[in-house]
């Protein structure tokens, strides 16, 4: 179970979790004995909190035997009981994972995650994932930092008349969905009477991976751009980055 | 893993449901774990937490 891999970062930052499902307490206390589940995992039988969250599962019908589930999903509550952050999609069979939420909205990176660095004259870019392994219907979060050096900066995916916008591409990969990619905000620099949309100093570009495979796979993706500074620009760039991900069987 | 569920998984035709939204408000609840013994949630401003609703342990 990948929450209790991840029980660690719970406890070091005072997070408890809570896992609820319509399971009686026996076979909550076998699945717990064979998987070794110390985090209270609780047997909501009659889905009374299931429906107090308003997530009761109404597509079930009453004689088939899963009436009770809810539409599954998480939230992030802060110590008020306010929901900071939450998790759900409309197909059952994809969730985000625990180290993707922790990242997300508690801001922990996990240890070992796959990373790769490149720096050059240009600037230091940072590529890694939340998590280096991944379960079937599992969505874990790409992110590239990028910081630019020696004044210099590139151009914004919108940026038109000649200039050369940053681009993120991903190798397209079987049973592996790889979401838009969402690049920060630029500003508009003045440059020769003009505004244009540069990015400088720190820069976050993210996106989603969604697993559907049953092998390990590795991520390859390439950054595209030009840097200039004040003075003059220099050689357009391409940057690959990849990283491995382990596949692991759900359990 | 058996049939699987009548939910088509469509966002687009599912009447889909999630709860409480950012900035809502949780319920508290009190349920047995896996040892048979009570949990209660309940906000107490030590803490934060992480309420995982899932299909089943079972299948």
């Amino acid at each position: 179970m990948e929450l209790q891999d991840k029980l660690s970062y719970f406890d070091q930052n005072d997070i408890h979790p809570y896992a609820i499902s319509y399971d009686s307490v026996e076979t909550l206390t076998v699945f717990a004995e064979k998987h070794n589940i110390t985090y209270p995992i609780l047997s909501d039988v009659n889905s009374e909190v299931i429906r107090a969250f308003d997530i009761f599962n109404h597509l079930v019908p009453k004689d088939h035997r899963w009436y009770g589930v809810p539409f599954p999903g998480t939230y992030m509550v802060d110590a008020k009981g306010i929901v900071i952050d939450k998790s759900f999609y409309a197909d059952y069979g994809v969730r985000d994972s625990v180290a993707r939420m922790l990242q997300k909205t508690f801001q922990i990176d996990s240890r070992g995650l796959p990373v790769q660095t490149i720096e050059n004259d240009d600037l230091k870019a940072r590529a890694y994932l939340s998590s280096g392994t991944m379960r079937r219907g599992q969505v874990q979060t790409f992110t590239l930092d990028i910081a630019l050096k020696n004044n210099r900066h590139i151009y914004a995916p919108q940026v038109t008349g000649g200039y050369i916008p940053t681009s993120l591409t991903f190798d397209p990969i079987e049973e592996v969905r790889i979401n838009t990619v969402t690049y920060p905000n630029a500003i508009h620099k003045k440059m020769l009477g003009e505004n244009v949309a540069v990015y400088e100093k720190h820069i976050r570009l993210t996106t989603t991976v969604l697993n559907r495979k049953r092998e390990n796979f590795t991520l390859s993706t390439q950054l595209d751009y030009q840097a200039c500074d004040d003075n003059e620009c220099y050689m357009p760039q391409k940057l690959t980055f990849e990283l491995p991900i382990t596949y692991l069987e759900n359990v | 893993m058996a049939d699987p569920l009548p939910n088509s998984g469509d966002p687009e035709n599912d009447d889909f449901l999630s709860g409480p939204n950012i900035g809502e408000s949780v319920p508290t609840f009190t349920l047995p774990n896996q040892w048979g013994e009570p949990v209660t949630y309940e906000p107490n401003a030590t803490h934060q937490s992480m309420i995982l609703f899932h299909r089943s342990a079972d299948w």
